[in-house]
């Protein structure tokens, strides 16, 4: 009788109620690795060789040095000096052949100074052949300044042209002080051309690698 | 987060563009004293039909001048620097002297008249068929290629001379004052062997120019009508005759006293259009120094064909030359063949001072440098009035031959370097390979 009036008094089975306890959802996940090196207040001092390619008619190999702070892990600021020496292509002395006889009015590049904010969105490690893990930041440089360039023949004008780049790169850490930098920086420049007496838009793409030192936090 | 992905997105967008640099091009006439305008390769053509026997004597009894003109020297002694100073005041005093050329011959008979004399469909005649500047014996040379193949004599005007002595060494006779029956035979080695060489009625002097260039360049470089129907060539003529030398200057002197009456151009056609197209077609730089017939007077009955010479010889940038004038009892007479000769001396000399654009500047970019150092252009206030060449040390464009010609000190010397910068007024006149 006992057990008739516990089982009538009884009300069904119920799953335990979910407890929030303070899950991460996805959208609010920012960080999924440790940040083994940091960036900020440090200052990074590197020096790269480059090529400035994809002229049709003058290839220059070049020499950069690059000095900048970084004011934080995503942005910080910094100053590069490049010089160079623009070659003519084959495509500029077939051009200026006997065959063809034509010179376009190519100016070489001699040397350039910007200056200008990067932006480091990315902070990320990969696995190279499952043996070792890069730590690399993926950066974008926006920087301002002059670059100097030379009329290829004739007159040989210079010509110092006000500079806007934009690029893109990839800081690969080596250890708490130093990383190799590569970078593709897309430099637009207003030229004018004395021999024609034009002003034209030109385009500097630099394919830069080298070698990054980074202070110790100030 | 989406609008990171925009950000990056545009901001890398720019990198797309790599390779839209554009450029003014500019036209680049490279040369090089020494090894590029100092060629010159002549080809004489000369009417060997029968009322030119008189001419042909007059152009080989004259033909030293021309050789005198030029000089025999052909080329810079090499060795000790005191030789080469020798060689420097040489080269700048007299210019020709530098001169890299041969000289050829053919004739205006385009067709065979039958009877297959040297020289027909723009062959070359003589041994050896190209006279060379460093040659022994170039004015006897040429003078037997002439007169001996190229000649249509007319035995009854030949007097005999009994006291000509022909060497026996084997070496060329001397020059007489008149020709003559031995001479012809002396020189052309047997008796008679000079005879029955007389051409085609019907002179084609440009056609017979087009041939000769056509059997002195390779298959790919021929243009098709070398070949054609109305060509008397065929396939194993191209290439026949090696008297074309890369980046030489051509110098076509047609001797004749009649019109041209080549078969691609209509009888009237007073403008030679289609043969100066087909002659650029082998990509050569050529002039026409003519020495036609006198229209005016002494062959007033060649006058058809006349005006196309006329305007072949102007438009190449060389000269036109009347064959015969009135004497002083109003016969005509051969003209003065000397003088005739000097001029195309000079017209080869000057090939050292001009040097031709490939296409119409705009004469206000032109831009001129010798061994990287650029030359003035000449101003107007430098030619004194009644004068046409500036006395300055300077260059000038010369509208009629398209060329830059340099004056004073700043014509280039022995071995320079020659850049000429344009930009030309129609576009490129070849397809760029970019």
């Amino acid at each position: 009788m006992n057990m008739l009036i516990a089982a009538l008094a009884a009300s069904p089975a119920m799953a335990q109620e979910t407890v929030d306890l303070g899950t991460l959802k996805n959208e609010e996940i920012q960080v999924v690795q440790k940040l083994l090196y940091p960036k900020t207040d440090r200052s990074e001092l590197s020096v790269s060789l480059g090529v400035v390619a994809f002229d049709p008619y003058m290839t220059a190999p070049k020499l950069q040095a690059t000095y900048g702070k970084h004011m934080s892990e995503n942005l910080g600021w910094e100053a590069q000096l490049g010089v160079g020496y623009g070659l003519p292509t084959a495509a500029y002395n077939t051009l200026a052949s006997v065959a063809y006889g034509v010179s376009p009015e190519a100016y070489r590049y001699l040397g350039s100074l910007t200056g200008g904010v990067v932006w480091s969105p990315i902070y990320a490690k990969m696995n190279f052949q499952g043996e070792r893990i890069y730590h690399h930041d993926i950066y974008m440089p926006i920087v301002g300044g002059v670059t100097v360039e030379q009329l290829a023949w004739g007159e040989k004008y210079l010509a110092f042209s006000p500079t806007i780049g934009i690029g893109v790169g990839m800081k690969v850490w080596r250890g708490d002080n130093t990383a190799i930098r590569i970078e593709v920086r897309d430099d637009f420049q207003v030229q004018n051309r004395k021999q024609s007496g034009t002003r034209a838009l030109k385009q500097n793409v630099g394919i830069h690698i080298g070698f990054s030192k980074i202070g110790e936090p100030s | 987060m989406r609008r990171n992905h925009w950000l990056l997105a545009s901001m890398l967008l720019p990198l797309t563009l790599v390779g839209c640099n554009r450029y003014e091009m500019f036209r680049l006439a490279g040369y090089e004293q020494a090894s590029f305008s100092n060629d010159a390769d002549l080809v004489f053509i000369i009417d060997n039909s029968p009322s030119m026997e008189e001419e042909a004597t007059a152009l080989a009894l004259n033909f030293g001048v021309f050789i005198d003109t030029l000089t025999t020297e052909g080329a810079l002694p090499e060795g000790s620097s005191s030789e080469a100073v020798d060689a420097y005041i040489q080269y700048t005093s007299q210019r020709g002297a530098f001169l890299d050329y041969g000289l050829a011959i053919t004739t205006t008979s385009a067709s065979d008249p039958g009877d297959t004399p040297p020289g027909v469909a723009g062959a070359l005649v003589g041994d050896p068929p190209v006279v060379e500047d460093t040659d022994q014996d170039i004015a006897g040379t040429f003078q037997r290629n002439l007169l001996c193949e190229a000649t249509c004599w007319n035995e009854a005007n030949l007097s005999p001379e009994p006291n000509f002595e022909c060497p026996e060494d084997g070496t060329l006779p001397e020059t007489p004052e008149l020709i003559s029956l031995d001479y012809l035979d002396c020189l052309c080695g047997g008796i008679n062997a000079w005879t029955g060489h007389c051409g085609s009625g019907t002179e084609e002097h440009l056609e017979s120019a087009f041939l000769a260039t056509c059997r002195a360049v390779d298959e790919e470089t021929a243009p098709d009508e070398c070949t054609d129907e109305v060509s008397p060539l065929d396939a194993a003529d191209i290439n026949s005759a090696q008297w074309l030398r890369p980046d030489s200057t051509v110098i076509f002197v047609v001797v004749s006293d009649e019109g041209d009456g080549s078969r691609r151009q209509l009888l009237g056609d007073e403008l030679p259009d289609t043969y100066m197209d087909l002659l650029d077609r082998f990509n050569i730089r050529y002039r026409f120094a003519i020495i036609g017939p006198n229209p005016d007077t002494c062959q007033g009955g060649a006058s058809s064909g006349v005006e196309r010479l006329q305007a072949v010889a102007e438009e190449s940038g060389g000269f036109y030359r009347v064959i015969s004038e009135p004497g002083a009892g109003g016969d005509c007479q051969v003209a003065d063949f000397s003088t005739y000769l000097e001029d195309l001396g000079a017209l080869l000399n000057q090939l050292l001072l001009s040097f031709p654009l490939q296409s119409v500047p705009d004469v206000d970019t032109l831009l001129v440098y010798v061994d990287g150092e650029e030359i003035p252009m000449a101003n107007p206030e430098d030619t004194p009035d009644g004068e046409t060449d500036p006395t300055c040390d300077c260059w000038q464009y010369d509208r009629s031959e398209n060329s830059v010609r340099f004056y004073g000190s700043a014509v280039p010397d022995y071995g320079d370097d020659v850049d000429i910068f344009y930009k030309p007024l129609e576009g490129q006149p070849r397809t760029l390979p970019f």
